[in-house]
């Protein structure tokens, strides 16, 4: 499993999750859940353990995952359509620090739908604005708007999500604990009825 | 320029453009090691670089790598972890769009008249990835090499900038305008 | 060389029928093109049916070159039917899939737009997505409704007895007053497996014989008329809380009461935000909607499953196919219109639709009669259609200069459906075919359930075709070549002059080795044996997906009583054009080349055909 972790730090949700143009955003936004993010702790850091705080990376790194930090939108390219990283975490830099443009969100939606291109199905992917988030996730019990969620809580989210275990000093709370992670590979059942109904209409059958 | 303290490899994916980079390397002043068996083809216009002792390397045949120092080596991911310990390397690893390698050594395949392995392309894009993972992980924990990794797609759009890294990390002194003269658009048609 | 190169498509036109007419001077502007030019029937394809042969003609080759031998194929790892023109790929689970045309090959518009000429196409089959152009296509059979089928409509119904058949909606509604709420029924959720729904209001004014439907759509408040076609409903499906996708639906108003019935048409794809590109360039099909209104985009535009399943009567369909005329001729005049040089094309498919569903009353015997009823009124009815056909030619020919070739052709002709071969019924009783332990045909569904792959050495499916149970191919295969080849020669003898014991007629003429009618590139993807019947015949409702009901030969019952997927000799086409040509044997594969010729562009290597006006 993967983790994708796409973070904007200038994106406001009150733009990003309005904006119809955004359609590679809503679609993901459809596939798993969002919401708003209250400022509480940084969505990076999964702990705090005596004078040492362990950052998703580090935790991932330690797990013996490769792990890419990145800023630089040509390492993100490259990463992606190479595929060998566990862990990828872009900021995007090239962006105003605050006060984007309609067309700053537009290269955003852009951004994120080219970034999805060479993915594997079972990658978890965090998009992270300035106050909100939108997680996507083939197990993700969680879909539709999430409220009441803080910055601390990405970390330990994501960890679950990709089935390592918490450390203990965990700082905030994960989403999912306690939940039952649908782990199966999703497409099964009724392929009869799709059938019939791509074949319905034809007239000679 | 030449520094007989460590050895240049180059490695990377079949097809992620390591005959384009021995070239390169050639063209910046680089003495190569190659045995010249396998002659140029369509696939690789330039020829191919290869060095056959190297496939020796996991049976323990290091007799070759005394007298390499500051020579090119062509590598394969496949061979590259049975490395010696106590020799110093400095990898050039070229990556390439994942897409783009399938296609091409599809391609290839075809073109020599092989029978396709009938992988499907998902399955052999997994395992390529996989294979990856594990060999730049291990590259990683080794404190005799160094590497940098560049991309055959970056390197088609913007040879210069790519080209000043590898300099870089060589020492430099190459003439990267004339290593960047390889960069053959011909050799690009396979994304086709 | 011509500046121009005009072709009429008329799909499913049958020579004899033609023939008879023009000698009757019943087609007035055909005999016209006829006396300019010439007349021939045109050679078909293998099998003759309109997606294999529009492609022949789209790329002047056999279909082993351009991958289109049935509406449907068969996926090799699960045995079941797919379908055969388009398949969706989908990267992975985060991005939209993609349509990818299953038409390969060369359409000859390629070669034109290298060559800087510019094509004018419309409603060309087997070309979604659209193929790229110089100057505008509009994708034609192969196009989805909303639900990503050929077509699957609804019917509303205050009787609680009603069942759906496979290919439509039944939904049951009250009457609460003079009101009813329902919904139009949208594509499916693969997530939850249900539908998406939008919401309609039905107000009933009974004195006006009308109803009035109520929504957010547009137009907001929609006029049905009992027994009339209405305009066009733009609705909108919510697909997710974030994401919703558009299209046209409209109504028959069947019965007010004692019964509330109405019949809602598939959903089409709107143009100014469709699902996906069904024109290019892209906004194309929207510039058209705008200039001559909305039209049907569904590849399969005629509701002949409506009247098939007997949802709304004869006159209905009529009606709706002259919609559908009306539309398609709005769409050339406009195009006609503006059109200077190069290529133009526009197909009429309509003659094939309404020719299937109305063959049966040329012939009082048909069995479709005892169950439907006869109607003599319709007897002439394929023949009034074809006059219409011939005022649209001669509309055509108004665009028509010294220096345009004019051609009306038809892809294949039409013939009677009487009676039906259960294929795969044959194939087990002559131990081709084999049934898990203790089950009998008619006790196994369709989608081959029940059969023993580890033992079936060939199966049927589509419309003729049969596939060997080959090792290394099929997921169970079981054949090896020798045992393939002892396969093959066996369902030979036993296929071929195969007689129908009621009638004493010989159904099936031959059987063909896919090796001995096509050769490209994609023979390995094509059926391995192909059956050619005889008139009167077709392979039976129950076989093309796989069914292996009890009995050999059934009667066909349901009023799509004409088909032409028999011996492909049977049934030409037929070819007229403004300048003289080679008379002998032209077929389908001649007309890329003649084309191209006409406009100074030189055909490609692949292509067959010979340019019939050297």
């Amino acid at each position: 499993m993967n983790v994708l972790v796409l973070h904007f730090p200038g994106a406001k949700r009150a733009a990003l999750f309005n904006d119809e143009r955004l359609e590679n955003l809503r679609r993901l936004m459809d596939m798993g859940c969002f919401g708003a993010l209250a400022a509480s702790g940084e969505w990076n850091v999964l702990a705090r353990q005596e004078n040492h705080t362990l950052s998703l990376m580090e935790y991932f790194q330690q797990a013996d995952k490769l792990c890419v930090e990145t800023t630089n939108p040509v390492t993100l390219r490259e990463k992606l359509s190479v595929g060998d990283w566990d862990y990828l975490q872009y900021t995007a830099a090239s962006y105003p620090a605050d006060n984007w443009s309609a067309d700053d969100y537009l290269r955003l939606d852009q951004e994120v739908g080219e970034a999805l291109q060479e993915l594997s199905d079972d990658t978890v992917i965090a998009i992270l604005g300035a106050d909100c988030f939108v997680l996507v996730s083939a197990n993700n019990p969680i879909s539709g708007e999430y409220s009441g969620g803080v910055a601390a809580d990405i970390a330990p989210t994501l960890v679950q999500l990709t089935g390592f275990p918490l450390p203990s000093a965990a700082e905030g709370t994960s989403w999912v604990a306690g939940m039952e992670l649908n782990n199966s590979s999703g497409l099964t059942a009724d392929e009869q009825q799709i059938l019939r109904d791509r074949l319905s209409g034809l007239g000679y059958i | 320029m030449e520094n007989k303290d460590y050895i240049i490899v180059v490695s990377g994916l079949p097809r992620s453009g390591t005959s384009m980079m021995m070239k390169m390397l050639e063209a910046g002043g680089l003495p190569i090691l190659t045995d010249n068996l396998r002659t140029p083809d369509a696939n690789n216009p330039n020829g191919y670089y290869e060095f056959e002792r190297v496939k020796e390397l996991p049976n323990g045949d290091y007799g070759w790598i005394p007298e390499a120092g500051g020579k090119v080596v062509k590598i394969v991911t496949g061979l590259i972890m049975h490395l010696p310990s106590d020799y110093k390397f400095k990898v050039i690893f070229m990556q390439r769009a994942m897409k783009e390698v399938l296609s091409s050594q599809k391609k290839m395949l075809g073109r020599l008249g092989k029978e396709d392995d009938r992988v499907e392309d998902e399955k052999m894009r997994k395992i390529y990835q996989e294979h990856l993972k594990q060999v730049n992980a291990w590259i990683a924990k080794q404190p005799n090499i160094e590497v940098l990794y560049v991309n055959y797609n970056t390197m088609l759009s913007d040879p210069l900038e790519s080209l000043k890294k590898v300099n870089e990390f060589l020492g430099g002194g190459m003439d990267v305008n004339l290593m960047a003269g390889v960069v053959n658009k011909e050799l690009y048609r396979e994304r086709k | 060389m011509m500046k121009k190169v005009i072709v009429i498509g008329l799909d499913g036109f049958e020579p004899k029928i033609a023939e008879a007419m023009m000698a009757r001077s019943e087609l007035p502007n055909l005999q016209n093109v006829r006396e300019q030019g010439g007349y021939a029937r045109l050679g078909t394809t293998y099998s003759a049916q309109t997606p294999v042969a529009w492609s022949t003609y789209s790329t002047g080759t056999n279909p082993g070159g351009h991958g289109i031998f049935d509406f449907l194929s068969r996926d090799p790892k699960t045995y079941l039917p797919v379908m055969a023109l388009s398949r969706y790929e989908q990267k992975n689970a985060f991005v939209l899939p993609k349509v990818v045309n299953m038409r390969r090959g060369i359409p000859f518009w390629e070669l034109l737009s290298a060559r800087d000429v510019p094509s004018t196409i419309l409603r060309v089959p087997c070309a979604y997505p659209p193929d790229p152009v110089k100057g505008r296509l509009l994708s034609g059979v192969g196009v989805p409704d909303l639900r990503g089928g050929f077509g699957t409509p609804t019917f509303y119904s205050t009787r609680k007895d009603l069942h759906a058949d496979q290919s439509e909606k039944v939904v049951a509604v009250n009457v609460e007053g003079d009101r009813v709420a329902t919904q139009v029924i949208g594509p499916r959720d693969p997530k939850t497996k249900s539908d998406h729904k939008f919401d309609i209001h039905i107000q009933i004014v009974k004195e006006e014989n009308k109803i009035v439907i109520t929504s957010q759509g547009q137009p907001d408040k929609l006029e049905v008329q009992l027994g009339k076609w209405s305009k066009w409903l733009k609705v909108r499906f919510k697909v997710g809380m974030m994401q919703s996708v558009t299209g046209i639906v409209r109504f028959n108003l069947r019965q007010i009461e004692p019964e509330f019935e109405l019949y809602a048409s598939p959903v089409n794809f709107e143009t100014e935000e469709p699902l996906f590109s069904i024109s290019h360039p892209k906004e194309y099909a929207h510039e058209l909607a705008m200039k001559i209104g909305r039209y049907y985009t569904a590849g399969m535009a005629e509701d002949h499953d409506g009247l098939n399943l007997g949802r709304f009567d004869e006159a209905a369909y009529l009606d709706q196919c002259r919609i559908v005329m009306r539309e398609r001729r709005r769409m050339m005049e406009f195009e006609l219109g503006r059109f200077e040089r190069g290529y133009f094309y526009c197909l009429y498919d309509t003659p094939d639709r309404l020719a299937h569903m109305f063959w049966r009353f040329r012939e009082a015997g048909h069995p479709s009669n005892r169950h439907h009823g006869y109607n003599a009124e319709y007897a002439g009815a394929i023949e009034e259609h074809y006059r219409e056909c011939d005022a649209i030619v001669g509309e055509a020919m108004k665009a028509v200069d010294d220096e345009t070739l004019f051609i009306v052709l038809s892809d294949h002709g039409m013939n009677s459906f009487q009676r039906g071969l259960n294929l795969n019924t044959w194939l087990y009783e002559n131990g081709f075919l084999a049934l898990k332990p203790g089950v009998q045909p008619g006790e196994s569904g369709d989608f081959f359930q029940n059969v023993d792959w580890d033992k079936t050495k060939a199966f049927a499916l589509g419309l003729g075709c049969i596939f060997l149970n080959l090792k290394g191919r099929e997921a169970n295969g079981i054949l090896n070549e020798e045992e393939a080849e002892q396969t093959r020669q066996g369902i030979e003898r036993g296929l071929s002059g195969l007689v129908d014991p009621e009638r004493g007629a010989v159904a099936v003429r031959s059987v063909s080795r896919r090796e001995q009618i096509y050769s490209g590139p994609y023979l390995h993807e094509a059926p391995d044996l192909l059956v050619n019947f005889s008139e009167g015949y077709r392979v039976s409702w129950d076989t093309p997906l796989g069914g292996v009901p009890q009995g050999l030969f059934v009667d066909n019952h349901k009023r799509w009583g004409g088909d032409h997927v028999i011996d492909p000799a049977l049934v030409p086409g037929v070819l007229l054009m403004n300048r003289t040509f080679r008379a002998q044997s032209p077929s389908l594969v001649d007309l890329a080349p003649t084309i191209l010729n006409a406009l100074g562009v030189p055909k490609n290597a692949e292509m067959e055909g010979s340019d019939l006006l050297s």
